[in-house]
C-alpha cells in the first residue's frame, strides 16, 4: 500500500497514528514481564482512534494486528520461566532455544516499531509484512 | 487471502526454522547450568537466610562426635558423606530436621535427652532418610522458593523464614512419609551394626517429652514404635559401640 493512498495527512494524524506504536514501546518496557499489557495498551488506542481518519485507523490496527503473535509467544515463555522459578520444572535447552527465539522476534518487533514510529510521523506508511496485509484486509476506509 | 495465507506460511517457516536451529545447541553444556539449577540456588539462598538465625555450635566435643556418628551412618548405609551437611543448634528445645539443601538441624536440647548413641543415631537416621528417600526435594523447595520471594518483597527476616520452612517441611511430609523414614531409619541403625530398636525407643521417648514440634501430621508414637518393633532384622550383633563412653559424656556435657 504506498503512501499515496492515504491522501494528505495532516499534522495531528501524524502524531496521534505515530503516538499508538510509541505507546506499544513505552507498554513494553512499563509492563515487561507481563506480556497483556502491551496488547491492553494497544487495544485501547485502537479502540480510541475507530472514529479517526483511514491513516489513524490502519496504524492502529496494524499495531494492534503485530501485538497479537507476540503475546502468544511472550505469554508461554513468562509462564514457562515462572514454572522454572518456582521448580514446577526445570531448566532444559529446549526453554533455553525458546527464550532465544522469542527474544529475536522480539528485537525483530522493537526494531519494526520504532521505524514505524518515524515513518509515520513524517506521514509515510511503513507496512509490516504479514501484518500490513492483514491490515489491509481488516480496516477499511 | 492467498498473500495472507503465503506470508503466514513464510512467517511460521522462519520461526519454526530459527527455534529448530537453535534447538541443535545443547545449551546446558555450553552455558554449563544443570536442569535443578534454579532449585538449587534458591535452596542455598533459603538456607543462607535461615542460616542466621541458628546459633551453630562449633565446639569439637559435640561437632566431632556428632560428624563421627554421621560418617559412619554414610559409610554403612553407601551414602555420599559430603552430601549431608549436619548442623548444631545451641537451643533448649528439642528437636531435629531436614531442610533445604540437604541441610538437617540437630538441636542441643535433644542431644541432651538421649540415653546412648543409638538413640542419636536413630533422630540421625530419621532425618537422613527423609532426605535419601526425597521426601524433602521438590515440594519442599517449591514452597521454599514462593516463600523467599515473598518474605523478599515483604522484607521479613530471617527468624520468620526459618519458621515458615520449619512449617513447610512439617506440612510437606505425611503419615506415610514419617512412617517410611521411621523404617528406613531403623535400617541405617542395623547397617551400622547399632541395636534397630532403638527407634523405637526413641519414638516412645518424644512422646513422653510431649515433642512433636516438627511432626504436625504424624502418627501415634506408640503406633510408630509397634510398626518398629515388628519389623524384622537379620541377627548381626553383638552390637558395636562407635563413641567411647568419655566422649559420649563429654558430648552430653557440652549440650547443657
Amino acid at each position: 500500500m504506498k503512501s499515496e493512498e492515504f491522501g494528505v495527512i495532516h499534522e495531528d494524524e501524524k502524531e496521534r497514528a505515530s503516538g499508538c506504536y510509541v505507546m506499544s514501546l513505552v507498554a513494553v518496557m512499563i509492563g515487561l514481564p507481563m506480556p497483556i499489557i502491551n496488547l491492553v495498551a494497544t487495544g485501547i488506542f485502537y479502540l480510541m482512534s475507530r472514529k479517526g481518519t483511514y491513516f489513524v485507523r490502519w496504524n492502529s490496527i496494524q499495531a494492534l494486528v503485530s501485538q497479537v503473535p507476540l503475546f502468544v509467544m511472550n505469554n508461554i515463555l513468562f509462564w514457562w520461566t515462572i514454572r522454572i522459578l518456582f521448580c514446577f520444572t526445570e531448566l532444559s535447552s529446549v526453554y533455553i532455544a525458546y527464550f532465544i527465539t522469542v527474544n529475536l522476534y522480539n528485537i525483530y518487533d522493537f526494531v519494526e516499531t520504532v521505524r514505524s514510529a518515524v515513518s509515520t510521523r513524517k506521514g509515510k506508511v511503513h507496512e509490516w509484512y504479514l501484518y500490513g496485509t492483514i491490515t489491509d484486509m481488516i480496516c477499511k476506509r | 487471502m492467498n498473500r495472507v495465507f503465503r506470508e503466514l506460511l513464510l512467517s511460521v517457516a522462519v520461526f519454526c526454522g530459527i527455534f529448530y536451529a537453535t534447538l541443535q545447541v545443547d545449551w546446558m553444556r555450553v552455558l554449563h547450568l544443570s536442569p535443578t539449577i534454579v532449585g538449587d540456588k534458591l535452596s542455598e539462598w533459603a538456607w543462607d537466610l535461615m542460616s542466621k538465625s541458628i546459633r551453630e555450635v562449633e565446639a569439637d566435643d559435640v561437632c566431632l562426635p556428632i560428624d563421627t556418628l554421621m560418617r559412619e551412618m554414610c559409610l554403612a548405609n553407601g551414602i555420599d558423606t559430603a552430601s549431608v551437611h549436619i548442623v548444631v543448634d545451641r537451643t533448649s528445645e528439642v528437636n531435629a530436621f531436614a531442610t533445604v539443601g540437604r541441610h538437617l538441624v540437630i538441636y542441643t536440647g535433644l542431644i541432651r535427652q538421649m540415653d546412648n548413641e543409638a538413640q542419636l543415631c536413630a533422630v540421625i537416621g530419621h532425618e537422613v532418610a527423609h532426605l535419601q528417600l526425597g521426601h524433602i526435594q521438590s515440594g519442599i523447595r517449591r514452597q521454599a522458593a514462593i516463600n523467599v520471594i515473598l518474605i523478599l518483597l515483604s522484607g521479613n527476616g530471617s527468624g520468620q523464614l526459618n519458621e515458615i520452612i520449619g512449617d513447610m517441611v512439617s506440612n510437606s511430609l505425611t503419615r506415610a512419609k514419617e512412617n517410611e523414614a521411621d523404617a528406613q531409619g531403623a535400617r541405617y541403625l542395623h547397617a551400622m551394626h547399632l541395636d534397630p530398636l532403638e527407634m523405637a525407643t526413641t519414638l516412645e521417648k518424644f512422646e513422653s517429652y510431649g515433642i512433636f514440634s516438627y511432626l504436625t501430621d504424624h502418627d501415634d508414637s506408640k503406633k510408630r514404635a509397634d510398626r518398629i518393633r515388628k519389623m524384622e532384622f537379620s541377627d548381626n550383633g553383638p552390637y558395636r559401640q562407635i563413641l567411647s563412653s568419655e566422649t559420649w559424656e563429654r558430648l552430653q556435657e557440652s549440650c547443657r
